[in-house]
């Protein structure tokens, strides 16, 4: 003891280096608990509780572990810090988002994964039994349609090859249309078809999309913009969440009063299509049609007397303000927290329209499109 | 646990350390393993029994060799020999029974059920420490321990319980029954560890992250200047993930009072694989030496038989390192260099200067792609990426990789020298000193708070 603490005035490193664990190991006992991120979206691990069977089972090591990274004092602080570090080192990518030319953020993806056949093959089987027309929009992403902006030789998704075989799985069928979105998107890529923070399409890029997609359904293209348009400005998105460097422009969202009869949620009815009070938090898209859920109904009542139902990602949220103007009915199906049959809805539904849009990173690693043919 | 972890820094190292130092000087041991069962315990419960049971079988031959040394020799070869099949057999069944029942099955068609043991977590590291003991204790060089509790603490102690350097039981029995802490060794300590981690988790880390992507991309898939960074990356990962793990369990040790061997010696500067091995994991290499290649004989018996021990050293060399064809392979690839340089090469090599570095690092290179790539096919397809310059569509996605891994591999082959160790160590001023560790050590927690990538190689050993 003498030995350790009689000259320890000539060893700074010691009383630091001790006054940095105790604290932070204080911070750990005593600080506040953080419930939820909502950068990240999710909920953060909290103290586990010791019982004799997580620990004979190491389940109560491994939520401690999880709880010790999740919750460590000023994790935002030092998280945005490590991003600056990379950024410092002059690297463009931190968690696997990289940045490009004039601010967009990129999605890495290292390989075509072989669910995109997959999910082909499913959606083709899907088409055949429907018993009518089945249109599949597939919406290219930001990578594609911003390839001139990607940092030079990032690993992206290869958006082409899935398309090939999205359509060429499709071509079989007759009853199956693949309406493809790349070239109306291309030809407007000047413009800001989507976030550069965040993985979705903004209202602009959905609406191209909706003209094609209407064009090959046969609808009459009615123009959105006749309602009243508002803004929310400071959004940060999904790749933002990952990347959290210096130096990012937010984004701004845009959306149209749409007037509708009502969107009939799992929860209840409201009256609007857009949840504006998602407008003042973290995830700004999730405002569109109040985020994601396993089923909901626009009932519009624009007495088209047409009827639509639509198998979707989230890339439909913001797209469907467009489908509105051409139907009185739209089932909006989303796949991953559906938990009835694909079937029923279409035997429920004889006579309307059958829509399915999902964007390419989605086929890819998506696996609930087992749900079309399930019964 | 693992030492680059935020568990490890802000719960086992305060309320341990806080422990250790306030309790008298004759219960450190006590404490010692107690902390170094929970540190174990924590990933790898299961496996305590085992390290128990061997405590028990090292302690137990440990006195009967002791008493029956003069007067009953078949009795103390008897004990010998126990504990030597008890530590290997384990090591044995437990690493490679899967390795084994595949061979099998492959050779003879039969269908041979792989029960799928779990490595016991280090099994590797501290089979060879123990066996130092009893084998040290058998040739008369060392007394046994009377204390269970010394051998257990030996055995436990968790800086380099799970990966080590491999620390001899000769080497630290003085230490183990008294050991002065002072403030110069606590502080050298604390810096060394803080190197090592940032080895750890600011180089070895980034350049696995390449190494990753890589493996996710696929190797058909990747140009070949591409492939050649891939090969610097996990040269570098190699390195500073196990040299940061030995640094920082010679940090820790130096904390606790030990002194803990070091492990490596800046080995990239080599100029031959002979010198190469000299440098790098010099435990493990000395302990083949000690108890394998000198007890066959060495260099003494001619030289066929030389290159027959040398054959021998190397192929346990590479069978150590992993329970695989490729890890035998590797062994053997240095048997094939470490050989020629034994006949004929070693002056050529002398003599060029340029020459002989070159060789050593592409060598070195090469063979880590042998240990890296456990599947041959996929082996087959990297050197075929390496040496074929028809690459698939161009080499832009070596600009993607060259931007954002370039600083850490350039700090990675800049850190490989020993050049800025030596400038850190004439750093008088202490001040300068305390304020770069501390930076590092931001650096550091700010990484593992993203929770990053953060592996240990030499787990798997």
């Amino acid at each position: 003891m003498k030995d350790l603490f009689g000259n320890i005035k000539e060893y700074p490193l010691i009383p630091i280096f001790a006054a940095v664990t105790v604290l932070t190991l204080a911070g750990y006992l005593f600080g506040p608990e953080q419930d939820f991120s909502e950068m990240e979206n999710r909920f953060l691990q909290k103290r586990p509780a010791v019982t004799a069977s997580s620990l004979a089972d190491g389940s109560f090591m491994d939520a401690f572990e999880v709880y010790t990274n999740e919750q460590i004092p000023l994790r935002g602080a030092l998280v945005k810090c490590r991003a600056a570090m990379v950024y410092l080192t002059g690297a463009s990518e931190n968690d696997g988002i990289a940045k490009g030319r004039d601010g967009y953020l990129f999605d890495k993806v290292l390989s075509v994964s072989d669910r995109m056949d997959r999910n082909a093959a499913l959606i083709a089987s899907f088409a055949e039994n429907a018993g009518r027309d089945v249109y599949v929009a597939a919406a290219p992403t930001s990578t594609w349609i911003n390839a001139d902006r990607l940092p030079a030789g990032m690993p992206v998704l290869d958006e082409e090859s899935c398309r090939e075989k999205l359509e060429g799985a499709l071509s079989g069928t007759e009853s199956a249309h693949f309406i493809d979105l790349y070239p109306v998107l291309c030809e407007h890529a000047g413009e800001q078809l989507y976030y550069r923070t965040d993985h979705h399409w903004t209202t602009a890029g959905a609406g191209y999309a909706y003209s094609a997609i209407a064009s090959a359904m046969g609808l009459a293209e009615d123009d959105i913009r006749q309602y009243e348009k508002h803004e929310a400005g400071d959004f940060r998105g999904t790749h933002y969440a990952k990347y959290k460097g210096i130096n990012v422009e937010p984004d701004t969202v845009e959306y149209y009063d749409v007037p509708i009869g009502e969107l009939v949620l799992p929860e209840g009815s409201v009256s609007a299509l857009v949840d504006t009070d998602a407008l003042s938090g973290y995830d700004k898209y999730a405002a569109f049609m109040h985020g994601n859920r396993g089923k909901m109904e626009v009932h519009a009542d624009k007495g088209t007397g047409a009827d639509l139902v639509i198998f979707k990602d989230s890339y439909a949220n913001c797209l469907i303000p467009y489908l509105v103007m051409n139907y009185d009915n739209i089932t909006v199906i989303d796949l991953r927290y559906f938990g009835g049959s694909a079937a029923d809805e279409l035997t429920a539904h004889p006579d309307a329209d059958v829509l399915l849009l999902y964007n390419y990173t989605f086929l890819n690693d998506d696996n609930h499109f087992y749900k079309l043919v399930d019964r | 646990m693992v030492f680059s972890s935020l568990l490890f820094l802000f719960w086992f190292i305060p309320i341990f350390f806080a422990a250790y130092y306030v309790c008298p000087a004759k219960w450190r041991n006590a404490v010692l393993f107690a902390g170094s069962i929970v540190f174990y315990a924590w990933g790898e419960p299961v496996y305590l029994l085992l390290i128990f049971v061997s405590i028990l079988v090292n302690y137990l031959a440990g006195l009967l060799i002791s008493y029956a040394d003069a007067y009953r020799p078949r009795l103390k070869k008897a004990a010998f020999a126990a504990a030597m099949v008890f530590d290997f057999g384990m090591l044995f069944v437990f690493k490679y029974t899967g390795f084994m029942i595949g061979n099998i099955n492959a050779l003879f068609g039969t269908g041979i059920k792989d029960p799928g043991l779990t490595l016991p977590l280090g099994i590797s590291f501290y089979t060879f420490q123990i066996a130092s003991y009893v084998i040290d204790l058998y040739r008369g060089k060392i007394g046994a321990e009377k204390s269970p509790l010394i051998l257990g603490t030996y055995l436990v102690m968790f800086p380099q319980l799970i990966a080590g350097p491999i620390v001899v039981y000769s080497c630290v029995s003085d230490q183990l029954h008294e050991r002065r802490i002072t403030a110069e060794a606590v502080s050298d300590g604390i810096t060394v560890f803080l190197i090592g981690l940032a080895s750890k988790v600011l180089i070895a880390n980034s350049a696995g992250a390449l190494w990753s992507d890589l493996e996710a991309i696929g190797y058909e898939n990747i140009s070949t200047p591409l492939a050649w960074l891939g090969v610097m990356a996990f040269t570098l990962q190699i390195y500073f993930d196990f040299n940061g793990y030995s640094l920082m369990a010679m940090g820790l040790g130096s904390m606790l009072g030990f002194t803990i061997p070091k492990n490596f010696d800046s080995p990239y500067i080599s100029r031959s694989l002979t010198e190469f091995w000299r440098r790098w994991h010099m435990t493990l290499s000395g302990w083949f030496r000690d108890y394998v290649y000198i007890p066959l004989g060495g260099n003494r018996k001619g030289s066929m038989r030389t290159y027959v021990n040398l054959f021998i050293v190397w192929f346990l060399t590479g069978f150590w390192h992993g329970a695989g064809w490729n890890f035998i392979c590797w062994g053997l690839f240095f048997f094939i260099f470490l050989s020629a340089e034994k006949s004929f090469l070693m002056p050529f090599l002398e003599k060029h200067v340029v020459f002989s570095r070159i060789y050593s690092l592409v060598l070195i290179g090469l063979s880590w792609m042998i240990f890296a790539i456990t599947d041959f096919s996929q082996l087959g397809i990297y050197f075929v990426r390496l040496f074929s310059f028809a690459s698939p569509g161009n080499c832009r996605d070596f600009l993607y990789y060259a931007r954002n891994y370039g600083a850490v591999l350039a700090a990675g082959c800049f850190f490989s020298a020993p050049y800025a160790a030596r400038w850190f160590d004439k750093i008088k001023r202490r001040p300068a000193r305390t304020a770069i560790l501390l930076v590092l050590l931001f650096a550091c927690v700010c990484s593992l708070a993203d929770a990053a990538y953060n592996p240990f190689l030499y787990f798997r050993f």
